[in-house]
């Protein structure tokens, strides 16, 4: 007996190279559940990706179209794509470091346009496959790597960002949220536009190990304990929301899509000459 | 209500031991086991299938897909 989803999967490359309890695999188990609960064919999507081990999740493990591209660029890989492509369903999936450090300025532009893409941004809180280095979602004062007597910065909000740049849809949930977040990536890849989830994910590698959570359940038992459902919000104080992880949809709102608009200049132009 | 009946399977090939289905699992399901397996990997057993609530934590929490909970049959009528 084995799990009716792996259809979805490269099982000739399984087990997956994540570490054991890393939370990628949940991820990419979500992403699974949601496609085949979705019924969409794995044939009309196409998955982008970046470097580090979160970009590991559709490349090379999801039976799909899959365009692994170099760090940082997965967003401006994907654009392309869905420009000449709009027919097929584009996603990113990709880690913190990628999409918000090096390609953050991908990120909040591809937002700004409002392509219809859908990215899922993996937030581990560092470089985890490079070792932990600290990254733009690193919490203010944690242990890493490259900030061993604590982080002097503070993190991106980065759901919040990408729905101020202007997407149409942004929502945060970690992977213990499994019912939430695979409802998420449903809604995200049917929306139209630029649709984002940030997933906080554990790595007990390159994270946990450092700050006394060495099992991926010790991460996961932090999210349980360090999240506040957005509607809630109103119970909490600031200083009470400090070094929470604020859960739900930042977001949903309907705007010009970019490919579609580009189409119409194009026929403008065209007709006009 | 009917109460439905569950069977759960975990996956040798696939499993890596990390104990989220163990330590997640509200009906204590699970159990570690205590033999090593053939890739050196501690595999959690179901021994409490007949208390399985179906809400598959366990299969859509599993980091390796390694899980799988499928319904059985419908055994009776509960109050
Ligand atoms: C241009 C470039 N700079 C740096 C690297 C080294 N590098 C590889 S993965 C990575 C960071 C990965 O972090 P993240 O995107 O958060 O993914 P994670 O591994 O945490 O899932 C870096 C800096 C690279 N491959 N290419
Ligand atoms: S280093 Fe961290 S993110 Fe990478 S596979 Fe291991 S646990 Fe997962
Ligand atoms: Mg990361």
């Amino acid at each position: 007996m084995q799990h009716h989803l792996l259809k979805y999967l490269r099982t000739e490359l399984l087990p997956t190279a994540f570490c054991t309890g890393c939370g990628c695999g949940t991820v990419l188990n979500l992403f699974c559940h949601a496609i085949d609960e979705l019924k969409l064919d794995p044939d009309d999507i196409i998955s982008v990706t970046g470097i580090g081990c979160s970009s590991w999740i559709p490349s090379p493990y999801f039976a799909g179209d899959t365009l692994h591209t170099t760090h940082g660029r997965s967003i401006a890989f994907a654009t392309g794509v869905k420009v000449m492509k709009p027919e097929k369903k584009v996603v990113v999936i990709a880690g913190d470091g990628d999409l918000s450090g090096i390609g953050g300025n991908h990120l909040i532009h591809a937002a700004r346009r409002n392509i219809d893409i859908t990215v899922l941004l993996v937030n581990n809180y560092v470089y985890g496959m490079t070792g932990g280095q600290v990254s733009p979602a690193t919490p203010y004062e944690t242990s890493t790597t490259t900030t061993p007597y604590g982080n002097p910065e503070h993190p991106f909000e980065i759901a919040e960002l990408v729905a101020a740049a202007g997407s149409v849809y942004s929502a945060r949930w970690t992977t213990y949220h499994i019912f939430h977040l695979k409802k998420a990536i449903k809604e995200a890849m049917n929306k139209k536009g630029f649709a984002f989830i940030e997933i906080f994910s554990q790595c007990p590698t390159s994270y946990g190990r450092r700050v006394g959570l060495r099992e991926g359940i010790d991460i996961l038992k932090e999210f349980k304990k360090n999240s506040v459902n957005i509607k809630n919000l109103k119970k909490f104080t600031e200083e009470e929301l400090e070094n929470k992880i604020v859960v739900g949809k930042m977001i949903e709102r309907s705007r010009p899509e970019f490919v579609e608009s580009l189409q119409d200049v194009n026929k403008k132009v065209m007709e006009e000459t | 209500m009917a109460k439905k009946d569950y069977q759960i399977y975990i996956d040798q090939r696939l499993c890596k031991g990390c104990d989220i289905c163990v330590e997640l699992c509200g009906k204590s399901v699970f159990t570690v086991s205590d033999k090593i397996n053939q890739k050196g990997y501690y595999v959690p057993v179901p021994v409490n299938a007949s208390d399985c609530s179906g809400c598959m934590i366990c299969e859509l929490i599993c980091p390796e897909m390694a899980v799988v909970v499928v319904e059985t049959e419908t055994i009776g009528e509960t109050a």
